[in-house]
């Protein structure tokens, strides 16, 4: 199994990925940034009375990057599985002495990977990255350790696992006609319907991320898994 | 007799279509098998079948004496294969590709790969990228994955495809040499006839789906026909002499002065003997026999 997986690690792009997790920790931290500084405190303390604080910044970054890796997980399924149907590497693959559960496990394994993996670094480096640039312009008053617990990188790591779970789903989509446009439009689709806060008239904050559905989603996302590597293994490939 | 590749009543529907059927194949330690039929005939979904591609929607395989099932796949261990147009990581170097496929196989021997690309002839293209390949270099590459590991079975779904004279040349001398150093058993199917005939020890017609005949290349060339093709002036008195005077009935006027006539049971030297003792002029005498593609041809028709 780890050979399988040093054998699929070496397909990917890792030059465009660098490029992409650069931009997009830029990009989040700038964002955030720009809120905290550009708005004026009263008009969120309404909502959100103890803004501005890191607990803000944490639940800002948490939903830029929950959306991000469900995109980030539909391009490693496109790279590691999609693209293999569509430029026929698969039939190689499956021509090799390995049972074919055990190389799409490999598969979806490294996508569960990368994809936490992605979670995890993006909200470290886009949350220190707005550490570092309150050093230099406080904004926030609060001290950073008084914000930072060991139940805190608890959930960051169990919300790291249910994002990557939850973004098999888009390969429901696009294994169904092998499409590279099926599976980010779902991943696009999926990731603001479910991640994007939805205020709702009375001024409750709803998260499609609330426990219950990530469950389901969670559940979801095991069952496409396990569907994929189950049916492929009793298919033709054409 | 033990087989290393044998078919019971194998049948594969798709779509509601029926592809290959109830084909029972037989292919021994050693030989090489040559598969041929028209296009759409089944040979690829036939090598499909074998290589577990698809599977089977009944019927029974059996490979180095093994039934193949739909979680089989030790077998692919000892068999290489090349079936339809090789599919490469285009973006990488024909030496990655190579590399790639001895990783996953198991095995890491650049010498063995080194070896093998000089085998086939193609050095100096393996640094670059498959995409920038002819289809000619790819088959060849293809090729190279196919032996590199001297597997037991060698599979090939018309190697030739795309090659130039001096790859079909190298190809037939690499596949003859794998056969006999090695005792290597391949399957071929190729539309050139003349190729199969100088390479397969035994012919597959498989025809719509089914294996219609599986003949030994000996026993065909046995039993093609040879015929002498004259070239005289009047094709009706020399048709009345061999009547009359030979008592041979099985020729054949082509036109107003040529006439063929099978010489399998009278010595030409006595026709031309005869001929000549009545004055008739022969212009040309050409020796001919029937060719496996004839053979082949006669199959088709039934």
């Amino acid at each position: 199994m780890i050979q399988l997986l040093k054998m699929d690690i070496t397909k990917l792009h890792w030059k465009s990925y660098l490029i992409g997790f650069v931009i997009i920790n830029i990009a989040i931290a700038s964002m955030v940034w720009l809120i905290v500084q550009e708005i004026n405190p009263a008009d969120i303390q309404v909502f959100y009375p103890s803004y501005p604080d890191y607990h803000f910044v944490y639940q800002f970054i948490l939903t830029i990057v929950r959306i991000s890796t469900t995109i980030a997980a539909a391009i490693f399924l496109v790279n590691l599985i999609i693209n293999e149907y569509k430029s026929k590497t698969i039939s190689v693959l499956f021509l090799y002495p390995i049972p074919r559960w055990k190389l799409l496990l490999s598969k979806m394994f490294l996508v569960g990977i990368l994809t936490t993996f992605f979670f995890l670094a993006t909200t470290l480096v886009s949350f220190s990255l707005i550490y570092m640039a309150n050093l230099y312009s406080v904004v926030i008053t609060e001290q950073i350790t008084s914000f930072l617990s060991l139940r805190l990188f608890l959930e960051v790591f169990i919300q790291a696992i249910v994002t990557a779970i939850i973004g098999f789903i888009p390969l429901f989509f696009g294994m169904i006609r092998k499409s590279v446009i099926a599976t980010m439009v779902a991943a696009a689709v999926l990731a603001f319907i479910v991640y994007l806060p939805i205020y709702a008239p009375n001024n409750v904050e709803i998260y499609g991320s609330r426990p219950p559905i990530s469950i389901i989603l969670v559940v979801v996302g095991v069952a496409i898994a396990c569907h994929f590597i189950y049916r492929t293994n009793r298919r033709d490939i054409v | 007799m033990t087989y290393i590749v044998k078919t019971k009543n194998l049948s594969k529907q798709m779509h509601k279509q029926t592809i290959i059927s109830e084909v029972n194949m037989h292919v021994s330690q050693g030989e090489i098998y040559g598969l041929v039929g028209p296009n759409g005939a089944g040979k690829t979904s036939l090598f499909q079948l074998l290589t577990g591609l698809w599977k089977p929607s009944q019927g029974e395989i059996e490979i180095f004496g093994e039934r193949i099932t739909n979680n089989s796949y030790l077998y692919l261990q000892q068999i290489g294969s090349m079936i339809g147009d090789p599919i490469f990581y285009e973006n990488r170097t024909g030496l990655e590709n190579l590399q790639m496929h001895f990783d996953y196989m198991g095995f890491y021997d650049q010498q063995l790969i080194t070896e093998t690309i000089d085998r086939v002839g193609i050095q100096d293209q393996v640094q670059k990228p498959v995409r920038t390949y002819s289809a000619g270099v790819k088959q060849r590459l293809g090729l190279i994955r196919a032996i590199a590991l001297k597997p037991k079975l060698l599979i090939l779904d018309e190697p030739s495809n795309g090659m130039d004279p001096v790859g079909i040349k190298t190809l037939r001398q690499t596949i003859q040499k794998l056969n006999q150093q090695y005792d290597m058993t391949v399957i071929i199917s190729s539309h050139h006839m003349e190729e199969l005939e100088q390479l397969a020890d035994t012919i597959g017609v498989l025809n719509d789906g089914k294996l219609i005949e599986e003949v030994s290349v000996h026993n065909i060339k046995e039993n093609l026909s040879r015929y002498t093709e004259l070239k005289i002036d009047s094709c009706s008195q020399v048709a009345h002499l061999l009547e009359n005077e030979l008592q041979l009935s099985d020729y054949r006027v082509i036109s107003d002065s040529s006439i063929r006539i099978d010489t399998s049971t009278i010595p030409i030297h006595q026709i031309v003997k005869m001929l000549v003792t009545h004055d008739i002029a022969i212009h040309e005498i050409k020796q001919t026999q029937d060719t496996l593609e004839d053979y082949i041809l006669q199959s088709y028709k039934g």
